[in-house]
């Protein structure tokens, strides 16, 4: 049975080449996510705190929160890519992840290559995984683009490239990072649609945005992320409606302002994060 | 503990229902298994870094008309153009053992020095991957050593033809071919995850290393002989790479089985073994942190 189980993790880890920081934490960063760790007198990322929750087949979390709030993160580490300091995770089924372009593929190699290699990397044979081709062309409609080098493709094709490959070697678990939002209209209805009947096989689906509309349309729980930290789980109307009124409230001090009132200085969101995560948010 | 791996993708072991990640003990045994895991999964998965292998040569060699063979020809030409310069130097322009000794030495020092460079960069060119996929660390590993395999295949040609040309007969104990490249395999497996892991956190390293080869390629009796350096010699004998020639040239060039070289190799794959297993049960998920 496909599942997912995530109990009490929490993930720090440390930035190499990053400027060192060694004022004393104020009271506000120790609410941030990016803290100095003064006794290891390296830059530490808290990227993710205690957070615990279960997933069953056929349930579609969407992780919704600003940018570096951690929902990447916690997608990598759903993925097995980052092993959490603390907490426990258990991921039963085969898992495609889908974080950002041209990860896990080979730019010089054709589209049609790196169809196989994907397949390879599934456990089939060489000729299972050519059988997979013609189906992955059709439904990214790559057509002869397929026999030139990934390197060539605009963004757009690589995007249907790599949903296509997630999608077509019968995964258990999807985890998408930012990816139904891009491409064309057609293609994403055409998506949306392959990500439906997949959660109607059993499957899980993760998908992380900070879009509320990305995340309604396609999922029917939310988990809403702040400073890496679990701010609300939940079904998926009540969660959204509480996110946006909070984004909406965030904007709300620019008025209060020009009435005379105090505005309060904005959270930094992430101070070492956004130049030491590179691309791992967006 | 045994069936349930870290890696994302299923060993043999596995039933639909096991978990395919887990992560959850963090003790020192759990992680000496799980690396054992990786090893023996990421070997399985052969099709994969058989793939990657050629396909890292085909992206090097990529557009290219001549194509893998630009190894054997650039091989062809450094040995040539050592046999023109190096046979008058020492005045032993007609001496065929010392052209054996030559083109042996550095057919070896070829598959060295490029295995060594290429291993300290095992991980940090692979980020692409890492990044993205759950796969056993071992399958890089593997990738790279078959890289440079092939690699040595392509020189074996040039090695064994120009052998031939030399001598017209194959030596009798050329069969020790076998155990000697089998021992290159070996240590590419674990010079690949030491230097690997080490190079990906200190970034220094590799540029070190690189500068170490390239002395290297005058401290190691390749072109020159150990009794024209006089007590210098007694030093060089901790030179490993020493080692590593001789075993491959001793059964050619005078029909012994080097047993001292020999000894000094196994010796060094031990240690390597036993650090570079500990250093991959404990580190190998840390890489991911340090691109």
């Amino acid at each position: 049975m496909v599942s997912i189980s995530v109990q009490n993790v929490s993930l720090n880890y440390p930035v190499f080449g990053a400027p060192q920081i060694r004022s004393a934490p104020s009271e506000e960063e120790e609410t941030s996510r990016a803290r100095q760790f003064s006794a290891a007198d390296l830059t530490r990322v808290q990227a993710i705190r205690d957070i615990s929750f279960e997933l069953k087949a056929g349930e579609r979390l969407g992780l919704i929160g600003r940018n570096g709030s951690g929902k990447s993160t916690l997608l990598r580490i759903l993925a097995g890519i980052y092993e959490p300091n603390a907490g426990a995770v258990e991921v039963v089924g085969d898992i495609a992840p889908l974080f950002s372009v041209g990860l896990g593929t080979r730019l010089d190699a054709t589209g049609r290559r790196n169809i196989i290699l994907r397949g390879l990397l599934k456990g089939l044979s060489w000729q299972e995984a050519e059988a997979k081709v013609d189906e992955i062309i059709e439904f990214s409609e790559l057509g002869d683009f397929i026999d030139l080098p990934i390197r060539t493709y605009s963004s757009g094709m690589a995007m249907r490239l790599a949903f296509s490959i997630a999608t077509a070697f019968d995964p258990q678990i999807l985890l998408l990072d930012e990816w139904i939002g891009a491409g064309d209209k057609e293609f994403r209805a055409k998506a949306r649609e392959r990500v439906q009947s997949f959660v109607n096989k059993a499957g899980i689906v993760v998908i992380a945005s900070h879009n509320a509309n990305i995340v309604r349309e396609n999922c029917n729980r939310v988990l809403w992320l702040e400073y890496g930290e679990m701010k609300m789980i939940g079904d998926a109307d009540e969660v959204l409606e509480a996110y946006s009124v909070s984004v909406k409230g965030k904007r709300l001090p620019k008025k209060k302002r020009q009435q005379g009132a105090k505005s309060p200085q904005p959270k930094p969101r992430h101070r070492v994060t956004a130049r030491a995560r590179r691309n791992s948010d967006d | 503990m045994a069936d349930q791996g870290d890696a994302g993708i299923r060993n043999l072991a596995m039933t639909p229902d096991t978990p395919v990640y887990v992560s959850r003990d963090r003790s020192f045994p759990a992680k000496l298994s799980r690396a054992v895991n990786d090893l023996v999964t990421g070997f399985a998965h052969w099709r994969i870094w058989t793939a990657f292998a050629w396909e890292d040569l085909r992206t090097t060699y990529k557009r290219s008309v001549i194509g893998f063979f630009w190894i054997s020809i650039s091989f062809l030409a450094f040995v040539s153009v050592k046999f023109m310069i190096f046979g008058p130097m020492l005045g032993r322009e007609n001496d065929s053992y010392y052209t054996t000794y030559l083109l042996l030495g550095f057919f070896s020092w070829q598959h060295i020095s490029s295995s060594v460079n290429g291993a300290t960069s095992v991980f940090v060119s692979n980020e692409n991957w890492i990044r993205n996929d759950n796969m056993p660390f071992s399958l890089y590993v593997y990738q790279n050593v078959t890289r440079n395999a092939i690699e040595l295949g392509f020189t074996l040609i040039v090695a064994a033809g120009l052998f031939f040309y030399f001598h017209g007969s194959v030596p009798p104990r050329a069969y020790m071919l076998v155990p000697v490249l089998l021992i290159y395999l070996v240590s590419g497996v674990w010079t690949s995850i030491i230097l690997g892991i080490v190079c990906a956190r200190f970034r220094d390293l590799a540029h070190l290393i690189r500068t170490i080869m390239r002395i290297s390629i005058y401290l190691t009796p390749i072109f020159w002989m150990p009794e024209q350096v006089g007590e210098v010699a007694e030093i060089l004998w901790w030179n490993p790479f020493m080692h590593y020639l001789q075993i491959l040239r001793g059964p050619f060039i005078d029909a012994s089985f080097a047993v001292e070289n020999w000894i000094f190799v196994l010796v060094v794959n031990a240690i390597g073994i036993t650090v570079g297993f500990f250093l991959f049960a404990l580190f190998r998920r840390r890489v991911v942190f340090w691109f």
